[in-house]
């Protein structure tokens, strides 16, 4: 007995290192496959988000005429779509406010107050969070086209994993055939992202644009996420990779939203459930 | 001044200049990046002599506040307890046999310039490469992280010499 605890105390300094570590990784494992996180260990934490704010209010006024020069784009765009402006060319296309139509998506203003994009796993933190009826595991769309999805809240911030994190996978869809494939981010830089798996059957040119598919709950479709810049075929495989360029420019976002599935809940309950009644008989 | 107030001012100083200034930054282009992290002078400046035990434990709570700002959750506190973990065998290999006061950290007056050099390069080097493997969590792309940790190091190690000349003016007076 006396001779394990001089062993203990000789090597007292490696097993503490050794347990922390072990401690370290659980915590590092863990958080890279969550989609929650708790907001105390994130910068959505109150401190931080605290901290954040206050040097994003004094640097945002450097970046006030870049930002106002987006919103009025962005303004001139969603004006060209009203319906007002357009021309009506049939009678059938007049469109109005009937009870067939349910708003099912609710935008969310936010402001970007911290953002990185020279690490692995970039994250970036807004300041809106749970008085704002954000949660984890939202969209997060910006001017131009997607951005992330929410991870951590806290009452008045939430943490954002964009696409430029090597842990961030989502589907996206080819406009112009609908086929899909798996959006991922590795060994890529902060303008560019991966599209894998997408049939090697579907021809894509260099331009063409990849969108959100819709089918996930948080985006709605056809969100735009970047434009090909090369297409790379797998020798011997039926799919093909796209290498995208993203349409969002992540050294530079200040205004972002936040959407809200208002049918979110139900999709996911419909879709929990069927798994529960039908999944058994598949496998068997 | 009480040596533990000091060490909680430095400690706020450089964790709020590490998140504000330099995380902001972003030196570099495409994917290869240059992230100097100074706050680890907090861990190297400690005594030579401190228990390794704490030194592992205040290594562990510094990581996690900046994995806090950083959103890396646990990568920081697993870098900096390797920091102090090889700093103990480290140190006697630099130190001189004697003469040396215990409670005193290692400074350029009491190592040397070369010296000192040598002992905050090697230990930065060994935090900003261990960082970024546990951030890649894979081997693919070691040289590019290799020669990341090298230069993102180098020039955490300048600023740490600014860090280091500062104070020891601040003493002369």
């Amino acid at each position: 007995m006396q001779n394990i605890i001089r062993l203990l105390q000789k090597f007292r300094i490696v097993l503490l290192f050794m347990l922390l570590q072990a401690i370290c990784f659980i915590f590092i494992v863990g958080g890279a496959n969550s989609f929650h996180r708790s907001s105390f260990a994130s910068s959505s934490n109150r401190i931080s988000g605290f901290i954040y704010s206050v040097t994003s209010d004094v640097s945002g006024y450097f970046h006030l005429e870049e930002e106002n020069h987006q919103l009025i784009e962005e303004n001139a765009k969603l004006k060209n779509q009203l319906v007002e402006h357009q021309i009506v060319v049939g009678v059938s296309f007049i469109k109005v406010n009937d009870t067939f139509y349910h708003q099912q998506y609710e935008f969310i203003p936010a402001k970007v107050i911290n953002s990185s994009i020279s690490n692995q796993q970039n994250f970036i933190t807004i300041n809106v969070g749970l008085e704002h009826k954000i949660e984890p595991n939202m969209a997060v769309v910006g001017t131009n086209g997607v951005i992330g999805r929410t991870i951590a809240v806290s009452t008045s911030f939430a943490t954002v994993k964009p696409i430029i994190n090597q842990n961030f996978q989502m589907t996206a869809r080819h406009k112009n055939s609908k086929k899909f494939g798996k959006l991922i981010w590795s060994d890529d830089t902060y303008l560019t992202a991966t599209v894998i798996d997408v049939p090697s059957s579907v021809k894509i040119d260099i331009g063409d644009l990849f969108e959100t598919r819709g089918n996930d709950g948080l985006f709605p479709e056809g969100i735009s996420i970047g434009v090909v810049k090369e297409v790379i075929p797998v020798e011997g495989e039926t799919y093909q990779n796209v290498k995208l360029s993203l349409v969002e420019d992540f050294s530079s976002i200040y205004n972002v939203s936040v959407i809200k599935n208002i049918k979110g809940a139900e999709q996911l309950e419909l879709e929990q459930k069927t798994e529960e009644e039908f999944g058994d008989e598949s496998n068997n | 001044m009480n040596p533990i107030i000091r060490y909680i001012i430095k400690v706020v100083l450089l964790i709020l200049v590490q998140v504000i200034v330099l995380k902001h930054l972003e030196l570099g282009f495409a994917n290869w990046w240059i992230t100097p992290f100074i706050f680890i002078y907090l861990l190297i400046d400690l005594p030579v002599k401190f228990n390794p035990l704490y030194g592992m434990m205040i290594a562990g709570s510094l990581g996690f506040i900046i994995d806090i700002f950083y959103d890396t959750y646990g990568m920081h506190a697993s870098a900096a307890i390797f920091l102090s973990f090889a700093r103990y065998y480290f140190i006697p290999l630099i130190l001189p046999r004697d003469g040396f006061d215990e409670n005193s950290s290692a400074t350029i007056r009491n190592l040397g310039f070369t010296k000192y050099l040598l002992y905050i390069f090697v230990l930065s080097f060994l935090y900003h490469l261990w960082f970024f493997m546990v951030e890649k969590f894979s081997f693919s792309s070691f040289p590019l992280r290799f020669s990341q940790a090298l230069i993102s190091s180098a020039v955490a190690v300048g600023l740490m010499l600014i860090i280091q000349y500062l104070y020891t003016k601040e003493v002369k007076r």
